[in-house]
């Protein structure tokens, strides 16, 4: 039973074709990329597979179970998103944010265990945003917002951990530490991960599989090395690159 | 802003004993004098079961008709109508992520006033379950109203909030100037159509209070009930719905259950602006935008607030009224203004 | 004759104090059947008759209500009915009346409470009148409160006419027990109505316009279709603006008719007002000094005072035909 199966994912919005017949399988416990340019349709596959836009009947399959006859507070107890950008005009303190991830786990008015509030502290700790707690959201510079948006999904405790572009506006240090955090989750804490990227030598270099989109369709998937070459990124993204190998650790890296 | 979650949980409690004690101060005060005593024995006499153990011998009877039929009624009303307009307040504007959002920006008012108007024009006088016919207008006015901005923003199955705010405010404009005209044209009923809207508790009566309280009550159950998804929309659609939410639901059923307790409160009280919007920004600015704390604090505000405007409205001119809505106004706004103030020094000198 | 008459007197007083003091069934059917009305009609009656309680009035609302004896505590909820109880010398019972009660003079030492709409309920309580008298502007919402105050409201509205207001003057008569002043009122006015008539007999109307409002927010005045209208032609005017209704004008026609005499009222500074005004400085009656300003309380109050307004109207019209 794969995490994620789709079975040709067809999409359109009004005339225009966004998907067109996706078949595909994550696989349990990995770190999986998707890459493609814009408009290839990355950011409107994960919105279905979260049920932020509705799927056909026994199109996706999430643990084997059909995502359209899922209800959005079921799969919110297995999937996490970390959305493009959260425009947050409220004056929330940094811990009520993060603590907002676990309401799939909460009755309606149930209080928050020990084990939530672990959850909760924990994942500020992994995301370096413990120090933060009391401060208002609005006070935080976009990365350190984002942290916080990322520690909230970790709170989530989902099997299932979907981010899309989440390093974007981070500076170096923890675009490096958000990276290898979530490829901890994957093979430490065997969470599935699903992330959107535009960083081709991070998905090289932290991605178990890749998904490499074009145009609505799948153009190839499968380990980065075998997706991720001179030819299909002339081919997807029309650009020249060449590959060098690292001096130090002798991976494989893309020069523009 | 308070910043202990302790210390948020002792101001909720000083609200509600604050709002007990103002219900209880409002009713020794009136246009006629009674002392506080006897106000305090008569009402002690209206708890279950009391009546017997109190001695109201010394009490005027004129008194306890006073209490009993003019200023109960005003004061349970006051509450009711402060906190239906409050604990709305709060809905729509977590609801449309809006901050200027308020309890009539989806037509209700217009919606009531329309009702209102025309049943003044056209003389209507029925009275049912103890409603007078202006209430009933008003009343039908506004559910009437919220059905057909609802309709025409809902295309599809989704309803986006920016279609329903414009909805709205276009149903508002068209019922206004409805308004405007029908005022036009029965020139001797304006006083009655403009000191309506203008909003007053003068002749509420205990049977108008027994129709409205259950649906007021029970709104604010199902406010409180929604207390984390109203939270989670804050952070916006998408986060909403991955933490499990569903969105579009939950929106509709806390902006109609919003709408019909205005619609309520609008039937009884006429139109009184500004509580709506403002108390929840006040609280917002005291206790933050949790709503867990949020929601109780402005709904017993709310409370409190109309309770000492309507005093303040019937006793400041008698044996004249001053309209509940300009008191509310007047008292509100500079305080409002006052509390930004102090809000901005704040977070300027760097919190 | 005189002792028939005074006979008849000491019987009908012996009668009211038995009625006053214990009820029993036979002297009220006594008193019915001698005068021929039924309990909850109002018939004309004898001029020199009292009224017996328990007394049933049924008033414009279709409301009925008993007064077991008379009511000596009155509260008044429109200038009207305040001047009618005074001008039947009931004027001493009244311990309420609204803020617009200005006539007579002696109204204003009476305590108010508040406007026709909103009155203060609390002082009503606390006042606890036998009577509250309504007129027209009252509204249902004050009245339900009143009501379940328990207290007895009169609500007294009849048709827009001479008629009507004898009627009102009539009703509250019985109901005070004034019934040989109502008579007496309502003669007088009757009286005075007559000689008006009879002096503009064969007499050409005056055209004539009666400002009731101006300037920004509109024009308006008694259209054809109001009371006031027909108090205009009987004092001898032609109302221009028989063709309007609903009280609304406009200026233009207003001009094109060009009457003879505009009638505005003695309040806020109308007729300064109107001489600075757009459109109606350009009148001629304007121009000629024929804007004329009078107390619209006596023209438009359904009261005691309306023949009064009626023969000032005429004299405003014809002062040639009236001694000035």
């Amino acid at each position: 039973m794969k995490p994620i199966q789709i079975n040709d994912l067809n999409w359109a919005y009004q005339e225009n074709e966004i998907l067109k017949s996706i078949q595909l399988e994550i696989q349990a416990g990995q770190f999986t990329g998707i890459v493609g340019p814009n408009g290839s349709g990355k950011t409107t596959l994960v919105k279905l597979l979260t049920k932020l836009l509705s799927v056909e009947h026994k199109t996706v399959f999430i643990n084997g179970a059909d995502l359209a006859q899922t209800s959005i507070s079921a799969l919110a107890k297995k999937v996490a998103l970390v959305p493009q950008s959260s425009q947050i005009e409220f004056d929330l303190s940094v811990h009520e944010v993060v603590e907002m991830g676990r309401t799939p786990h909460l009755k309606r008015f149930q209080r928050e265990s020990e084990h939530d509030r672990n959850s909760v502290k924990n994942a500020m700790l992994e995301t370096d945003t413990w120090q933060y707690r009391n401060r208002s959201v609005q006070h935080l510079s976009g990365g350190e917002r984002q942290r916080v948006i990322i520690a909230k999904a970790l709170a989530q405790e989902p099997e299932i951990l979907v981010l899309d572009e989440p390093v974007t506006y981070l500076d170096m240090q923890h675009q490096l530490n958000i990276m290898q955090l979530v490829r901890e989750l994957a093979t430490k804490k065997n969470i599935t991960v699903l992330m959107i990227m535009h960083d081709l030598n991070f998905a090289l270099k932290y991605c178990d599989q890749l998904i490499m989109l074009k145009e609505g369709q799948v153009y190839r998937s499968g380990k980065p090395d075998h997706v991720m070459t001179v030819d299909n990124i002339k081919s997807v993204y029309e650009i020249d690159v060449s590959m060098i190998e690292h001096p130090k650790t002798k991976k494989t890296h893309i020069l523009f | 802003m308070l910043k202990n979650n302790r210390s948020k949980i002792l101001f909720i409690l000083t609200l509600f004993i604050a709002a007990c004690i103002s219900m209880i101060v409002s009713s020794t005060i009136g246009s006629e004098t009674i002392p506080v005593s006897h106000a305090g024995r008569i009402l002690l006499s209206k708890l279950p079961g009391m009546r017997n153990l109190v001695d109201l011998s010394a009490v005027a009877q004129s008194h306890i008709r006073i209490l009993e039929i003019v200023r109960i009624p005003r004061i349970l009303a006051a509450a009711l109508v402060g906190m239906a307009l409050t604990g709305s307040g709060v809905v729509f504007q977590g609801v449309l992520r809006n901050p200027l959002a308020e309890p009539y920006i989806l037509g209700v008012s217009s919606g009531a006033a329309f009702g209102a108007t025309l049943t003044i024009v056209f003389g209507f006088q029925w009275v049912f379950l103890g409603m007078p016919a202006i209430s009933i207008g008003a009343f039908l006015g506004a559910i009437i109203t919220i059905f057909f901005v609802y309709n025409i923003a809902n295309v599809g199955m989704k309803a986006s909030m920016n279609t329903l705010l414009l909805s709205g405010i276009a149903v508002s404009f068209l019922l206004s100037s409805l308004v405007s005209m029908a005022i036009a044209l029965n020139r001797d009923q304006v006083e009655r159509i403009v000191f309506w809207t203008m909003g007053s508790l003068s002749s509420v009566r205990i049977s108008q209070v027994q129709v409205v309280y259950i649906p007021i009550v029970l709104s604010i159950l199902v406010f409180v009930y929604f207390t984390r998804d109203l939270n989670a929309l804050l952070l916006g659609e998408d986060d909403a719905v991955s933490m499990g939410i569903d969105v579009n639901r939950v929106r509709t059923i806390l902006l109609a259950v919003a709408s019909i307790a205005t619609a309520f409160s609008v039937s009884i009280s006429g139109i009184i602006g500004f509580v709506g919007l403002i108390i929840p920004h006040a609280m917002r600015l005291i206790v933050g935008p949790n709503h867990k704390y949020l929601l109780p604090s402005s709904i017993l505000s709310g409370a409190i607030f109309l309770i000492l405007s309507d005093t303040i409205a019937r006793t400041v001119i008698a044996p004249g009224q001053m309209p509940l809505g300009v008191v509310t106004a007047v008292i509100g706004a500079p305080y409002f203004v006052f509390l930004l103030y102090r809000n901005n020094r704040k977070s300027y000198r760097g919190a | 004759m005189k002792r028939v008459i005074s006979y008849i007197l000491m019987i009908m007083i012996v009668l009211t104090m038995m009625a006053c003091s214990t009820i029993t069934t036979e002297a009220p059917d006594q008193q019915d059947e001698v005068n021929g009305s039924i309990e909850g009609e109002i018939v004309q009656t004898d001029s020199n008759s009292e009224t017996v309680y328990p007394f049933t009035i049924t008033d414009g609302l279709d409301r009925t209500l008993t007064f077991e004896t008379e009511p000596q505590t009155i509260i008044t909820l429109a200038p009207s009915t305040t001047e009618i109880v005074y001008a039947l010398g009931a004027g001493d019972r009244l311990i309420g009346r609204t803020k617009y009660c200005n006539y007579p003079e002696e109204a204003l030492d009476v305590a108010s409470i508040g406007s026709l709409k909103e009155p203060d309920i609390e002082l009503i309580i606390a006042l606890n009148p036998d009577l509250i008298l309504a007129s027209t502007h009252f509204s249902e919402e004050v009245l339900l409160k009143l009501e379940e105050v328990g207290l007895n409201v009169v609500v007294l509205i009849e048709q827009e006419s001479f008629d009507g207001v004898n009627t009102v003057i009539e009703k509250t008569g019985k109901i005070l027990n004034q019934q040989e002043n109502a008579a007496l009122i309502t003669e007088n006015m009757k009286a005075e109505l007559n000689e008006v008539l009879d002096t503009l007999e064969g007499v050409e109307a005056k055209s004539v316009y009666y400002v009731v409002g101006y300037g920004e927010y509109g024009d308006y005045t008694a259209t054809g279709d109001t009371f006031l209208h027909e108090v205009l032609e009987m004092a001898g005017g032609k109302n221009i603006a028989a063709d309007g209704t609903d009280w609304s004008y406009n200026l233009e026609s207003i001009i094109e008719k060009d009457p003879e005499f505009v009638i505005c009222s003695t309040k806020y500074d109308t007729k300064a007002g109107i001489e600075a005004a757009e459109g109606y400085n350009q009148l001629s009656a304007v121009k000629n000094g024929n804007l004329v300003e009078l107390d619209p309380d006596i023209l438009t109050r359904l009261g005691p005072r309306l023949a009064e307004g009626t023969r000032v109207i005429a004299e405003t019209l014809h002062p040639e035909l009236f001694n000035q």
